[in-house]
């Protein structure tokens, strides 16, 4: 015990905050390891590692059942850990919605991990657990909900299997979060817009006028490949309600894919734009 | 503009016991452990270099001594043998010293014989207790009365005077024993 401490503290990693710390950005977290991030979905999960540096290896994926791949790839993925530390995003079983009037007191975050119930209030189901994002300007918030067996089952699974679990995440809410911190920060907060951010299969859609937002619409894991039909079916009304020349916001995983280039070609017309970085959830994922 | 860093939300199962991690000035243990570390390493390389070079220069003065103790055992010897030397030449001045009032008697003698006689034997001995008499003793051949009153007519000359004479003849051999005796001790010193 003693030999470890005395070890942790001549490599400096006593210095450094925990890699399971949720108040701390990963890149702290993970300085000098090399760790695996999984995109797991209802029926596929999508991996990528990440190396002692922080650049993103080659990704790979692979169909079907979690706890399948996870017998299937348990001795490649522990090969591009270290410890077996694991980055999670999860693209089904989560709800987004929108709230206002949540709290906002200092803490909230920490708060909402132990004791939900003094921030969700009413709303508060056991069964769940929740993320927020606030609105700088409104008393807005966007409220992930998402169910607890599924993030139990998936910790229990990756710590049967030698690994350790780093963060659970839902990559689109992680995704739309980033993308409206970063209206905020470049000052676009008053900016008209509809949000229509894609990932894995996931959908939410977002509509802003005026800095408020409208109206948002979010199912996890309803589609598949190319078609954006049903991602067509539940953004359209808020397309429609909000009025010509307002600005389509495109936002996917990963810039290029068939799905985000259909998408964009039947929006290209509505004044659509692809804000989709390259590697854009891994970033997102691995930045913050 | 820089993107703004932020904590992704994380629906993870809470752990209690996490660790924010040791305040950074702590940070100095382990670098002062480190700075300790690379102190001693420069300091063993030192100290390892020195005792290497100490051996060599041990060596180098072990050699050196051994030859200054051969030298030193060589001058030893040359200076014994010059001791030597000086003891037996520290006699010979002694004698010398002490022979130089006699030396003139023997000078009378060589004088005294002349060139047809042959001095075989010529002793002059001083007498311990009486210093300012000496016995002497002298055989000749080829020697006859005149050669004899000629010798002791210059060791008279000298200022001494012979007692106890005996003189006898065997043959073509003289011999004559007497005791000499200084009469002036002054002459004696002027004589040295």
């Amino acid at each position: 015990m003693y030999s470890e401490a005395l070890k942790q503290v001549l490599t400096f990693q006593a210095f450094r905050p925990e890699p399971d710390d949720p108040d701390t950005v990963v890149p702290q977290r993970m300085a000098g390891k090399k760790y695996l991030c999984l995109s797991i979905s209802k029926s596929r999960v999508v991996w990528r590692g990440v190396d002692r540096k922080g650049r993103l290896l080659s990704v790979g994926q692979a169909d079907g059942e979690f706890p399948e791949i996870l017998s299937q790839y348990t001795e490649e993925w522990l090969g591009l850990c270290d410890g077996g530390w694991v980055n999670v995003s999860l693209n089904n079983r989560f709800v987004i919605t929108l709230e206002s009037n949540l709290s906002r007191k200092p803490g909230t975050e920490s708060l909402l991990r132990t004791n939900p119930r003094a921030v969700v209030g009413a709303k508060y189901d056991r069964s769940k657990r929740y993320a927020v994002y606030h609105n700088p300007e409104t008393s807005a918030s966007l409220l992930l909900s998402c169910e607890d067996s599924l993030v139990r089952s998936i910790e229990d699974a990756l710590g049967g299997a030698g690994f350790r679990v780093m963060r659970v995440s839902c990559g689109l809410f992680a995704m739309v979060e980033d993308y409206l911190r970063r209206q905020h920060q470049v000052g676009g907060v008053r900016r008209d817009f509809v949000l229509i951010a894609c990932c894995e299969g996931s959908a939410c859609v977002l509509s802003q006028k005026k800095g408020q937002w409208g109206e948002l619409r979010a199912r996890g894991g309803f589609f598949s490949g190319a078609d954006i039909e049903p991602v067509m079916g539940i953004s359209a009304p808020l397309i429609n309600g909000s009025g010509l020349g307002v600005p389509i916001v495109l936002l996917h995983e990963h810039a290029g894919g068939p799905f985000a280039s259909a998408l964009y070609s039947r929006l290209e017309s509505h004044g659509a734009v692809d804000v989709t970085q390259p590697d854009h959830l891994w970033m997102v994922l691995t930045q913050n | 503009m820089a993107a703004e860093v932020y904590v992704c939300h994380d629906l993870k199962s809470p752990r209690g016991e996490v660790s924010q991690g040791l305040p950074p000035a702590y940070r100095l243990v382990p670098v002062a452990f480190y700075l300790a570390l690379v102190g001693c390493t420069a300091a063993m390389c030192w100290f390892e270099t020195e005792r290497r070079r100490a051996v060599v220069e041990a060596l180098a003065f072990s050699t050196q001594a051994a030859t200054y103790q051969a030298e030193s055992a060589r001058i030893g010897g040359d200076r014994s043998r010059i001791n030597t030397l000086v003891v037996r030449a520290t006699g010979v001045a002694k004698w010398l010293e002490g022979a130089v009032n006699l030396q003139p008697i023997c000078v009378a003698v060589s004088r005294g014989a002349g060139k047809h006689a042959n001095i075989i034997d010529l002793s002059l001995t001083r007498n311990s207790e009486l210093p300012e008499q000496v016995k002497f003793e002298l055989r000749m051949s080829s020697a006859n009365s005149e050669v004899m009153d000629a010798t002791l007519q210059g060791i008279r000359d000298l200022g001494v005077r012979a007692y106890s004479a005996q003189q006898s003849t065997d043959l073509d051999q003289l011999d004559y024993k007497a005791t000499l005796v200084w009469q002036n001790p002054t002459a004696q010193a002027s004589a040295k």
